[in-house]
């Protein structure tokens, strides 16, 4: 996978994050949390690509592992051309082009710092900019995400969801990044507020050409804004490919599953109620043999529970992990 | 099916002391529950949705907060008038509650077959006295065969006998929320199960008595897509073979639509719409309910756009005159500053407090 | 789509903002801390203003605190001596006043070592994890098992007596609990996403511990802080009591609850004084404790 193509900012490549879970007993067999296994993914520039999936997946340590936060096991992370995982950087350098908005707004933000000195941090280290500038850029930021000069002067707790989740953005933006990760950037706010934010997102993107990952659950959210879509289950990559084929027709099990799970606003389609689903997810300590999902899939049968299967491509663009693709066509 | 509500709410209004003021979380609302029907209450944080919910459940704290005003009708009669120790007797009996978060529902110290056992024998105890549900003190005496209210020690001896003595009426229990091997379930303790199992487990408790209402407050907020879905379903199913109510308190208008007959929503502590689910999607009227359901995203950014509603909600502490949406609404007059919109009957089984359609 | 707060909604802000500043507008509002303040004040007055005189050279107190016969022996509070005299005709007051500045100095500086030293430590701990968590943790576990005043008397022999070697030894065994508050702290502390936004942001790893983890976990450890400077005073007390801290005939308030204790029936004052003033000095800090950490926190 040598060629990577220009137009990608970042390409995962067979990138693995198993990390040790520390038992009482020091004698004892070492076990693993195989929270990423055998990820590959490709991110072009200026679009965005929504991984989905549920608790336990593995989407919110992948995406740890991107900003170098989480140790990776094995694999090669190319951002911008370059090898972040293998080639030795100063992480400053990292920070500038690629940043996160996480996932509690309650929990990201420091409760005792003024907001406008939370948004300058990363301007006064990354940046370097002096005191003058770094007043400046932060009143710029505040009313890009649509927020007052006298917000910055409040602490996080006067502040609502909403308002922090926009404060987190502005600091996410601050560097000037060409990737933003975005780890459920609404789902622990109302409707109206994440209606808000995902149309400030959008705008965002536009204006400062940026490419976004989504880490998200909810599949209305990831339909809405993303492009390109990869599906995560217990560590593994299962699907991958547009978005809206994936949501119309999507192929590999597990997605079909998904994708029928997510209540869609409207009482004459009443889908969650037709649908039959088996089992839950499982342990990401001793996942099952094989494809992961095998003890749940209607189509399993003896290969499943042997050998786990890699990503096909079935069409253009669009990969699926599934010995019988060919049965859910 | 009889058109007699079950639980009939008027002019109910309840306020919070705080620290910084008094809080108007729920506005002289009116509600009616029927017979063996799913009724959503959507709003978003703050509308007051869970405090009504409590208020139901007889569950609020009564400092700081207070009932100021209103009727709450439960089979004739007005719970809001007992003492508490009347009202425990309809909890968990009459009336039952699920909550969000089932880590903290349940027991962590106590196995899960106990804590259903404990659940199962007030059932089987009211069997067989017919008279007025048992206030909390007569079941631990009961159950413990203890003079005291309350004897630690004795407790777990007394509860895994408890367990074996009601172990075919607890498998019955877990199965009948689709638990597969209630066997091995009995004997877990609540961390070792997983999300989904916590909530079929406490669905399982709250329905032990068959209880004519259960409320149920965000019961999937904290669940797994997939999870979520498999809840949903069996408590539409559950709601038909134990023919009971179900009040659904959540924030998601989707999920709702799913399953309720019919939807409620709310507002800064008032009901605005009121309305069969299909009568709602199809012609919404409140202006709110119409921009809450412009900001469900669906379809791709590139075909659809999504109309976030503008503004934020009011403060509480110093709620504004007249309509509280007034700030916000596409569609204000200068009627609604002055006064509040009355909750009235637009069509047949649809209400709206809105002065667009009359005072 | 610009969110313009409006005067109302500023108006209604909370006026406490979780700064130092704040504290003074917290004593003068919280009976409680403007009373707590009071009396640290004046014990602190008192201790710099006799540390002063020693220095010049110029007595302040009424009597010379070791002058015996200054009045008759036994007598009972007046106004010619404020807290009475003892078996030997010492002022009683000139004697507590001259022991303010060591009793005082001591519950601060052993309290403040603890502090910073706990907190660097068991932050650190928490943050790193992994070995370096345990072998700091069976550090402070070693300082745990041997009983603090026994540690003390160890030290003090090995150093001899006197205030400052007391001192010394106070401080050693005073930190272990601090850091294994701190350290519990940090650990809820460390998962919240502003420490990860912090890295991101190019902070450095020590400089994330000092920034944001500490600071965070201060109030806890502010409020143990301050019920805690009350039990150091007792513990040099008791020290001093045993003659390893002050030596006679140089007051200190335990040396003298302890010397005066056979007067209980007879003259009750001379033991129940210094008494009084160790359990006024115990809650001055703590009701001022209390205040600076209301001030501190942010609603």
């Amino acid at each position: 996978m040598v060629n990577e193509s220009p137009d990608n900012i970042l390409e995962t490549i067979k990138l693995y994050t198993y990390y040790p879970i520390r038992s009482g007993n020091p004698f004892g067999k070492r076990r693993s949390v195989r929270a990423v296994d055998d990820v590959s993914i490709k991110v072009p520039r200026g679009k965005t690509l929504a991984v989905v999936g549920e608790s336990g997946c593995g989407k919110t340590t992948l995406a740890r592992t991107l900003l170098l936060l989480t140790p990776s096991t094995t694999g090669d992370v190319i951002f911008n051309g370059v090898n972040i995982l293998k080639t030795k950087m100063n992480p400053k350098k990292l920070y500038r082009e690629m940043q996160m908005v996480f996932q509690d707004p309650d929990s990201s933000l420091d409760p005792r710092v003024k907001i406008k000195d939370s948004i300058a941090e990363p301007l006064r280290l990354l940046e370097g900019m002096n005191k003058e500038k770094v007043a400046d850029r932060v009143a710029e930021l505040l009313t890009a995400v649509g927020l007052s000069a006298e917000h910055g002067d409040r602490l996080p707790a006067h502040l609502s969801g909403g308002q922090k989740q926009r404060v987190a953005i502005a600091r996410a933006i601050a560097p000037q990044p060409k990737l933003v990760i975005l780890d459920e950037p609404t789902s622990a706010l109302d409707a109206s507020v994440q209606a808000q934010i995902l149309t400030l997102l959008i705008d965002l993107q536009r204006k400062f050409n940026l490419t976004y990952i989504l880490i998200t659950h909810n599949i209305a959210v990831a339909e809405y804004l993303s492009d390109i879509m990869a599906v995560m289950y217990a560590g593994n990559l299962v699907e991958y490919g547009p978005t809206n084929e994936i949501i119309s027709k999507p192929r590999h099990p597990y997605t079909i599953t998904l994708i029928s799970s997510a209540p869609i606003p409207n009482p004459w389609k009443r889908n969650l109620l037709g649908i039959e689903i088996k089992g839950e997810v499982p342990s990401a300590i001793n996942p099952p043999s094989g494809c992961k999902f095998h003890p749940r899939c209607p189509y399993a049968e003896k290969t499943c529970t042997d050998l786990n299967p890699s990503l096909d491509n079935i069409s253009a663009n669009h990969y699926v992990a599934c010995h019988f693709v060919e049965k859910t066509a | 099916m009889s058109d007699q509500p079950i639980l009939s709410i008027k002019d109910l209004t309840i306020s919070y002391e705080t620290k910084s003021g008094v809080v108007l979380a729920v506005d002289r609302t009116n509600l009616d529950i029927g017979q063996n029907t799913f009724i959503a209450v959507v709003g978003e944080s703050g509308c007051g949705k869970s405090t009504l919910a409590l208020s139901i459940i007889g569950l609020l704290s009564m400092p700081p907060a207070k009932i100021n005003s209103g009727i709450m009708e439960y089979k004739s009669v007005n719970l809001l008038t007992l003492d508490p120790n009347q009202r425990r007797g309809y909890r968990g009996t009459e009336i039952a509650m699920i909550f969000q978060e089932p880590l903290t529902s349940l027991n962590p110290v106590y196995r899960v077959g106990d804590q259903i056992a404990e659940a199962v024998m007030v059932r089987e105890m009211r069997k067989g006295s017919n008279s007025a549900p048992s206030t909390e003190t007569d079941v631990m005496q009961k159950v413990y065969s203890t003079k005291a209210t309350y004897l630690p020690s004795r407790i777990p001896k007394q509860r895994r006998g408890l367990t074996k003595l009601l172990r075919n009426e607890i498998i019955q229990a877990l199965k009948l929320v689709r638990i597969a091997d209630a066997e091995q379930v009995i004997e877990r303790y609540p961390f070792e199960l997983s999300g989904g199992m916590r909530q079929r487990i406490m669905i399982a408790m709250a329905l032990a008595e068959k209880p004519a209402l259960l409320i149920a407050d965000e019961p999937t907020t904290a669940l797994d897509v997939t999870t979520q879905a498999q809840v949903l379903k069996l408590m539409k199913e559950l709601m038909n073979e134990v023919r009971t109510s179900i009040l659904l308190i959540t924030h998601d208008l989707a999920v709702a639509s799913q399953v309720a007959d019919r939807i409620i929503v709310m507002y800064a502590g008032d009901v605005v719409e009121d309305a069969n689910v299909y009568d709602l999607f199809s012609e919404p009227l409140h202006p709110y309910s119409k921009g809450l359901l412009a900001c469900i995203p669906s379809g791709s950014k590139d075909k659809t756009t999504l109309n976030p509603i503008p503004g934020t909600v009011p403060d509480l502490r110093h709620p504004p005159t007249g309509c509280k949406f007034a700030s916000r609404c596409p569609h204000v007059m200068k009627i609604c500053h002055e006064k509040p919109p009355p909750l009235i009957e637009n069509k047949s089984n649809h209400r709206v407090a809105c002065f667009l359609y009359g005072e | 789509m610009l969110e313009t707060s409006s005067e109302e909604e500023i108006a209604n802000l909370p006026k406490i903002q979780g700064r130092l500043s704040d504290a003074f507008q917290v004593i003068r509002q919280d009976k409680g801390a403007l009373v707590g303040s009071i009396i640290v004040l004046a014990f602190a007055i008192t201790a710099i203003s006799v540390y002063v005189s020693n220095f010049i050279g110029v007595r302040i107190t009424p009597y010379d605190p070791l002058q015996e016969n200054v009045g008759p022996a036994l007598a009972p509070p007046s106004l010619a001596h404020f807290f009475g005299t003892d078996i030997l005709g010492r002022d009683v007051f000139s004697r507590i006043v001259i022991a303010t500045p060591a009793d005082f100095t001591v519950g601060i500086v052993v309290i403040l070592f603890a502090f910073v030293v706990g907190a660097l430590v068991g932050s650190y701990a928490a943050f790193r994890g992994g070995l370096l968590d345990e072998a700091l943790m069976r550090v402070t576990d070693i300082f745990f098992a041997i009983p603090a005043l026994v540690l003390a008397m160890a030290i003090g022999l090995a150093l001899g007596p006197g205030v400052t070697h007391m001192t010394i030894a106070l401080m050693i065994i005073w930190w272990p609990p601090y850091a294994r508050l701190a350290r519990g702290e940090a650990l809820k502390v460390a998962h919240q996403n502003y420490i990860e936004a912090a890295k991101i942001s190019g902070l450095g790893r020590f400089a994330v511990l000092l920034k944001h983890l500490i600071p965070n976990i201060s109030i806890t450890m502010l409020v143990y802080a301050t019920l805690d400077v009350g039990t150091v005073i007792l513990v040099y007390s008791g020290l001093s009591y045993l003659g390893l801290a002050v030596r006679p005939p140089h007051p200190d308030w335990g040396e003298m609850v302890s010397l005066y204790q056979d007067w209980m029936i007879s003259a009750p004052w001379l033991p129940l004084i210094p008494g009084l003033v160790i359990a006024l000095g115990v809650i001055g800090f703590s009701l001022l404790g209390d205040g600076i950490r209301d001030a501190l926190e942010v609603y």
